[in-house]
């Protein structure tokens, strides 16, 4: 899923979600990269492809989670020295993304952001994302 | 694989033999004699209860490797035992080929002098060499299939350059050394 038609056809942007809701997304450890030039640890580029096989990038949404009366740390569970980072709905939409709902059994607030991701666009959500849970040596 | 322990000479290679074998209970290492030279990188698995056992040899030539190698090949070693799924979100595990091509670019680029980098998996099955210093960003990214393709940033200047590797080896030498003490 690369193209932005493809996107706003199959994953139309969803309006409901504001641009002031923040995204969570998952980071391994695997993913976390020391960044000696702003003197931290950060996500690598890498942490912001689309999912396997051209599946958009999940990642769930604050404002539901809130909603429910639960905490951004309930999607880490089970998931054991990964790190969550957030990233506002405006910001990735102005990179050419939709942001679309996409509720699952295990999560209510789980959504999809689609879009072309090339590595100029994964690179300026690296340098946005801010972290809710960092690595414990960040 | 008796044939191929046999065939390594416990040499002044062990350098690289202990180091990554000290985080790697399920893989066994093996360097012969040598500094990378041309690397050489066997894998192979067999049937396990648990889970296959994979043995990789990295021939070499020299004993001192630069620290930044050896830890690299170490991380890139590390990456490969990834099952699917490592991110949550169905990624694949790191493809053989992109890893062994991720092993030649290492042996090529990370010479005395250069800086060690990052790796990092991708969910495809690819790998990524990272530098983040000396107001430097480099980024290699070795795709399932072996193809590569690289992007640097230089902070100060504002300079920018994405392109494949072929062709472009001395460009990104040049970038390395930028980015290294």
């Amino acid at each position: 899923m690369t193209s932005a038609e493809e996107c706003r056809r199959q994953f139309p942007d969803d309006p409901q979600i504001l641009d002031n809701v923040r995204l969570l997304r998952r980071v391994p450890p695997w993913h976390f990269v020391r960044d000696d030039n702003d003197g931290c640890i950060r996500p690598s580029s890498a942490a912001f492809m689309d999912d396997r096989d051209g599946d958009p990038m999940s990642v769930y949404r604050q404002d539901v989670i809130e909603r429910d009366g639960g905490e951004p740390g309930r999607v880490l569970a089970n998931h054991r020295g990964f790190g969550l980072v957030s990233i506002l709905a405006s910001q990735v939409r102005s990179k050419n993304q939709t942001v679309h709902s996409d509720p699952v059994p295990e999560e209510s607030s789980h959504a999809k952001v689609c879009g072309p991701k090339p590595r100029s666009t994964r690179r300026w959500l690296v340098r946005r994302a801010e972290w809710v849970f960092a690595p414990r040596r960040a | 694989m008796p044939g191929l322990v046999n065939a390594v000479d416990a040499g002044p290679g062990v350098l690289a033999e202990s180091l990554v074998q000290r985080r790697l209970s399920t893989t066994e290492t093996v360097a012969a004699a040598g500094a990378l030279v041309a690397p050489l990188v066997r894998t192979m698995s067999q049937e396990s209860p648990r889970r296959p056992i994979r043995r990789i040899a990295i021939r070499a030539s020299r004993r001192d490797l630069p620290e930044g190698l050896v830890h690299a090949l170490e991380r890139a070693c590390e990456l490969q035992q990834l099952p699917r799924g490592w991110n949550s979100y169905g990624a694949e595990p790191v493809s053989d080929t992109a890893f062994r091509r991720a092993i030649e670019f290492l042996t090529a680029y990370v010479v005395r002098g250069i800086a060690g980098p990052v790796l990092v998996p991708t969910v495809r099955g690819g790998l990524q060499i990272e530098w983040h210093r000396r107001g430097v960003d480099i980024e290699v990214e070795i795709k399932p299939d072996g193809s590569v393709s690289w992007c640097a940033e230089d902070r100060r200047s504002g300079e920018e350059v994405e392109a494949v590797l072929t062709g472009h080896e001395e460009t990104v030498r040049e970038w390395l050394r930028r980015a290294s003490d």
